[in-house]
């Protein structure tokens, strides 16, 4: 079995229970083993003791028995007369007379067994109630010659057997002797304590059979009692000897005296042990749970152990040592809150963005963190070499400080010197001071140094190099090292960025102006934008644009100012170098005035003082070599015109000036074109020759004024009509050309093919491609129709198929290309179909504007037209077209991207005409 | 006397019976023929039933539909022309057809009916093959478009108009018959099947042609169809369903159905026989059949 016992006391706890109990189980063992030791010799002094009575009783019965017998003897050989005797005898061992008494008792005859005068054997027995004293009694039949015969009975006091018996040698008082007899009633005869009196009273008489029993229960066996039992000899009685165990253990019990008190000082010993024991243990758990306490960081745990021995010096260490560890945290402690200070120091540093205000920083805490009474940040003068002060707190700083700075940021190292204070020079100790200078290392050399004073208390040992104090400073320096050039860094960046703006001002300003210029593609609206929004970027008063006429005299073409001016203004005409104006005109540069009411040129005062005007900027308009006109603002005030604002109007007027040459171009191009157009574009009439006409021409958004789309109706003069629609591709000035060229080629041929749509196409293709060179491309529908014979011809180059509505509207017959474009360079053979025409049938032509109309974001296509030409339904030519306008701007929105040409024919009088087809003929014919 | 041969004419949707006298001149059991003035199309088969219930009215002895002047027949006709004669036989009246030109005829030879009406095919026309023709070069491709409102009038003359488109080619009888019959009938489904909402619906047709090949595309706005769920049908049962494209399949040399585009789309395809001819034959019965959805 393991016992578990973790701790020292309960390991002392079990020792001493152990102990203890092995202590007691050997005391009980002695306990036994003396206890039958002594027993033992007890019964062999007993049983002596009882055989030396045994004997002695047998000697004296045998001499009783012998002393009767012969009495006996004699009464049967008539030699004494039967009445009673008495008679004693002396004891001669002990010198004790024994009484006795002897009495013949006849018998009757008849009761008379004995035959012959002799007598019987002789029976002892013990009388005990013979008067309450116990006797022993012999008998004996006696026949005498006489014939008479009787019992010879011989009584003797018990006691006085005794009496005369030895007592046991060597035995104390509390032991008992007695006799058993045969029948077994015992017969306590002597105590030897008590010395019974010799008047024959037994102490004891056990006639009970329990009592008998209790006796014989307790002899040997009995704790309290200790006996023996010895057979007397010829009597068979037993003498019994009994000792009080008490009595025969007294000597035993003396020696269990003495051990019980080695014992029990054994266990006083052990439990002073224990007691030791345990405190030695108090004072180990103190130490224990002491050192627990530092584990965890608690130095301020003291144990108290006064035991006076190596413990109490133990626990007095201890305690030293809780207190060195104090001593430690605190300046561990302290290191960590100069650090942190340090820390934040240089963050403060690094945040301040103006170097000035940066040095001051690091020169403060400096002072605040790491105890300096004094310090100053030099940097290094890139211009005129040496150090310079950004910074410093506390006291002014000294040449010397200089010279150390200057030779700690050359050599990179950190210096410390002993410096005499000079203000306390006078005095009688002259107080030292130590001077430290600290580099401002950066990885590219070092951009000046720190300084700093340390005074009282602080010795060279707490700053030499490797000290704490030494390396925080140093850190310190490189961190601040990085602010100083972050500074320094900020410092020419906002120089550069101070330039730029300018620049951006500069380009934004010119960028305003041309913005406002641009959108307006004709010129008075864009030089009307370009005189508000000069205004409005340099910030004058006035502005006044001056063009060249006719007579190359500068008048204002458009200005910026309240009515009444304008009047004034547009009335003006200053001829080259007249004024200021003429003069930027003339010369190509830009004129001002600080105040042209004192300027020397008359005309330019008379006109400012008119007008009660004062500053004055002409800036000329140039394009390439040539001025094509002059800016001039006017201001109410006098004013200097900044060389950046005049660098700025010269930028705006380049601009411009490119600009104003473009509108104007446009502007002369775009009034041609519509000229132009307005002469080709005929309306279609209304009716011919028995046909409907209707037509429609929608403009595109103004983002190009002149489109290519055209539409024609020619009477033939054998009585057919062409009709024919075209799309030129380009837009403006050109296309309109293209399209008055292609429109009179194509008149020209189709009188020379009448009946051939093919030939015409063909004939038009070839001389487009010879003329034009494939400088542009025309799609073209071309049909003739024939009223009379109700036939239509037709040939498509490359137009979007027309539509030929017939069968009450119910169907729309395409009419596809059969050819390519007209002019596109390839040379091809159109082909003509015919298709036959009925009174009620529709045709429709368009441009592709309709079909790339957008509606959602998709493009009509052709499926689009199909469904708007199918919701018009069977109507005339003029309600389809009306129609188609209407769905047109309510699907797509007019006006839309292309131009929209649309073209309706109808054939209602093709019937009517039939008849009269020989009558036309003939008329042309003839 | 009075002339046994009586003409119903059924012309342009209207029945006349120049004839309805001839009942009250007591000679009932005189033979009828009714002349067929159009093509036996959709449009007017059911005058033509009409006509002829009429007519049983009369208790002729013999109806004879005399068909000199129908130059096609589409699956509605042949519908028709079955009705007409089981109406005829259920009445005990004998029923003939009269005049039977080679596109009817060749229209019955493809529907296995020639034995039901009893007329003798001339085996030239059965056995006739076309081949496949090839163009090299670039394909002068002539183009026909057309956008209609699907009305019952327009079915005709979208096929007179591309039947046309066809003759300029200058394709023999025979194939124009073939590519009329086709015609018709997809013409026929567009309008049946391929317009929900009649005169509002619309129906493209676009025909292409060149010397070698006829392509005609109808486009409808019905919604989309299985074409291959339709059995081919048996002759002895005719059914409105099904015989329609049977009789494109037969006629035509390419057929495709292409659906949800977005309405239904077929594309025929016939090759014309051209000067060269061509190794490769096709027989109607492989005719190539390919369905895009």
């Amino acid at each position: 079995m393991r016992i578990k016992a973790r701790s020292i006391r309960s390991k002392f706890t079990l020792v001493f229970i152990l102990a203890v109990g092995v202590i007691l189980i050997m005391q009980e063992a002695d306990h036994v083993r003396d206890y039958h030791r002594a027993k033992a010799a007890c019964i062999s002094s007993q049983r002596a003791v009882a055989k030396t009575i045994a004997s002695a009783l047998a000697h004296r019965v045998a001499s009783l028995k012998e002393v009767h017998q012969r009495w006996a003897l004699k009464i049967a050989r008539g030699k004494l007369s039967t009445g009673s005797v008495r008679w004693g005898f002396e004891d001669l061992n002990n010198d004790t007379a024994l009484k006795a008494s002897s009495i013949f008792m006849p018998l009757p005859r008849s009761a008379d067994s004995l035959k012959q005068p002799e007598i019987s054997r002789t029976s002892v027995t013990g009388i005990n109630d013979n008067g309450g004293r116990p006797t022993i009694t012999l008998r004996t039949q006696v026949r005498t010659i006489k014939g008479e015969a009787g019992y010879l009975v011989t009584h003797m006091d018990a006691n006085v057997l005794f009496d005369c018996m030895p007592g046991p040698e060597g035995a104390d008082g509390w032991s008992m002797c007695g006799l058993v007899s045969p029948t077994g009633s015992l017969v306590v005869t002597k105590n030897y304590k008590r010395h019974l009196p010799h008047n024959g009273a037994a102490d004891f008489v056990f006639d009970d059979p329990k009592a008998r029993a209790r006796l014989y229960g307790r002899l040997g066996s009995d704790s309290d009692n200790i006996g023996v039992v010895q057979d007397v000899e010829g009597t068979g009685w037993k003498v019994v000897v009994t000792q009080r165990s008490t009595v025969a253990m007294a000597e035993v019990r003396r020696e269990r005296t003495w051990l019980a008190v080695s014992e029990i000082t054994a266990i006083i010993g052990l439990a002073a042990a224990f007691v030791v024991g345990n405190r030695l243990v108090h004072s180990i758990r103190r130490l224990m749970l002491g050192a627990k306490a530092l584990a965890v960081g608690d130095y301020r745990r003291r144990i108290r152990i006064e035991t006076g021995d190596e413990l109490e010096s133990l626990g007095s260490s201890f305690n030293a040592l809780g207190e060195s560890l104090i001593g430690h945290e605190t300046r561990l402690k302290e290191q960590a809150e100069m650090l942190a200070g340090m820390v934040e120091a240089a963050r403060v540093a690094s945040s301040s963005l103006d170097i000035k205000e940066c040095g001051k920083a690091i020169a403060k805490s400096v002072c605040t963190h790491l105890g300096a009474t004094d310090a100053a940040v030099f940097r290094k003068d890139k211009k005129n070499g040496g150090v310079e002060v950004i910074g410093q707190h506390g006291r002014r700083h000294r040449a010397a400080w200089k010279r150390l700075a200057s030779h700690s940021a050359d050599s990179g190292e950190y210096l410390l010197i002993t410096e005499l204070d000079p203000k306390q020079a006078g005095s009688d100790t002259p107080a030292e001071a130590l001077l430290v200078g600290a580099p401002l290392a950066t990885g590219s050399g070092s951009l000046g140094a720190i300084v700093a004073r340390f005074g009282d208390g602080l010795t060279r040992d707490d700053l030499r190099l490797g000290s704490l104090r030494a390396d925080v400073l140093i850190a310190f320096a490189v961190h601040c090292a990085a602010a100083v050039r972050n500074a320094e860094l900020h410092l020419s960046t906002e120089a550069y960025s101070e330039v730029l703006e300018g620049w951006v001002e500069h380009v934004s300003a010119v960028l305003q102006v041309t913005d406002a210029i641009s959108p307006n593609l004709d010129l008075d609206g864009a030089l009307e934008a370009l005189a508000r929004a000069t205004v409005s970027v340099v910030g004058a008063d006035e502005c006044a644009i001056f063009l060249p006429d006719r007579h190359g005299h500068l008048t204002v073409r458009s200005c910026y100012c309240g009515e009444a001016r304008k009047i004034e203004l547009y009335q003006l005409s200053l001829a080259p170098g007249e004024s200021a104006t003429g003069t930027a005109y003339t010369e190509k540069r830009s004129v001002t005035y600080y105040d042209a009411s004192s300027s020397s040129d008359p005309l330019t005062r008379k006109l400012a003082e008119e007008s009660r005007l004062k500053g004055i900027l002409c800036t000329p308009l140039i394009v390439g070599e040539q001025a094509i006109g002059v800016i001039t603002l006017y201001c109410f005030q006098p004013r200097e015109f900044l060389q950046s604002e005049i660098q700025l109007m010269m930028s705006i007027a380049l601009h411009a000036a490119v600009l104003i040459r473009n509108a104007s171009l446009y502007t002369r191009e775009a009034s041609i074109a519509e000229t132009l157009q307005r002469a080709l574009m005929s309306e279609a009439p209304e009716e011919c020759r028995g046909l409907g006409f209707a037509s429609k021409y929608i403009p595109a958004l103004n983002e190009a004024r002149v489109g290519g789309d055209f539409y024609d109706v020619i009477p033939l003069p054998d009585g057919r009509v062409a009709v024919v629609i075209a799309d030129v591709s380009g837009k403006g000035l050109m296309a309109a050309i293209h399209l008055a060229a292609c429109k009179y080629m194509l008149k020209a041929l189709v009188f020379t093919h009448p009946d051939n749509p093919a030939a015409v196409m063909t004939g038009l293709n070839e001389s487009m491609n010879h003329y034009f060179q494939q400088s542009f491309f025309v799609t073209m529908f071309y049909a003739v129709i024939d009223p009379a014979r109700g036939t239509l011809s037709y040939a498509n180059a490359g137009h979007p198929p027309a539509f030929l509505i017939t069968e009450k509207a119910n169907m729309h017959t395409r009419l596809p290309s059969t050819g390519v474009p007209v002019g596109s360079g390839a040379a091809c053979v159109y082909e003509s179909r015919r298709i036959d025409v009925k009174p009620g049938d529709l045709l429709l032509l368009y441009t592709d504007g309709v079909t790339d109309a957008v509606r959602g974001g998709e493009r009509l296509e052709l499926e689009g037209l199909h469904r708007m030409v199918f919701q018009a339904g069977n109507c005339r030519a003029s309600e389809l077209v009306d129609s188609l306008c209407d769905q047109l701007e309510c699907e797509t929105g007019l006006p839309q991207k292309d131009d929209i040409a649309l073209l309706a024919v109808s054939f209602e009088g093709v019937a009517a005409l039939v008849g009269s087809i020989k009558e036309t003929d003939g008329v042309l014919a003839g | 006397m009075i002339k046994a041969h009586r003409e119903v004419q059924v012309n342009e949707g209207t029945i006349s019976l120049p004839g309805m006298d001839f009942a009250e001149q007591g000679s009932p059991r005189d033979t009828l023929s009714l002349n067929i003035t159009r093509d036996l199309c959709y449009e007017c088969s059911d005058d033509v039933i009409v006509a002829v219930r009429t007519s049983l009215s009369h208790s002729p002895r013999e109806i004879i539909l005399d068909l000199g002047d129908v130059t096609t027949v589409d699956s509605s006709g042949l519908r028709a022309l079955l009705l007409s004669r089981s109406m005829c036989e259920a009445a005990g009246v004998g029923f003939k057809l009269a005049q039977v030109s080679d596109c009817v005829a060749r229209i019955m030879q493809m529907s296995g009916l020639e034995h039901t009406f009893g007329l003798h095919i001339d085996p030239n026309i059965a056995e006739r093959k076309t081949r496949p023709s090839f163009c090299r070069g670039p394909v002068p491709w002539k183009t026909y478009e057309h956008v209609a409102t699907s009305n019952p009038e327009l079915i005709s003359v979208l096929r007179e108009r591309i039947c046309d488109a066809a003759g300029e080619v200058g394709v023999d009888e025979e194939i124009l018959c073939d590519i009329k019959i086709a015609v018709g009938e997809a013409l026929t489904n567009a309008y049946r099947h391929g317009s929900p909402k009649k005169g509002v619906n619309k129906i493209r047709v676009r025909c292409m042609t060149c010397p070698t090949a006829l392509v005609v595309e109808i486009e409808d706005e019905g919604l989309p169809f299985d074409p291959n769920a339709t059995l081919e049908p048996d002759p002895k049962k005719m059914r409105d369903h099904g015989m329609g494209l049977y009789l494109m399949r037969q006629a035509m040399d390419v057929v495709e159905f292409h659906n949800r585009c977005p309405g239904n789309r077929v594309r025929m395809i016939k090759w014309l026989p051209s000067a060269a001819p061509r190794p490769a034959s096709r027989t109607r019965k492989t005719a190539r059949m390919r369905v895009y959805n």
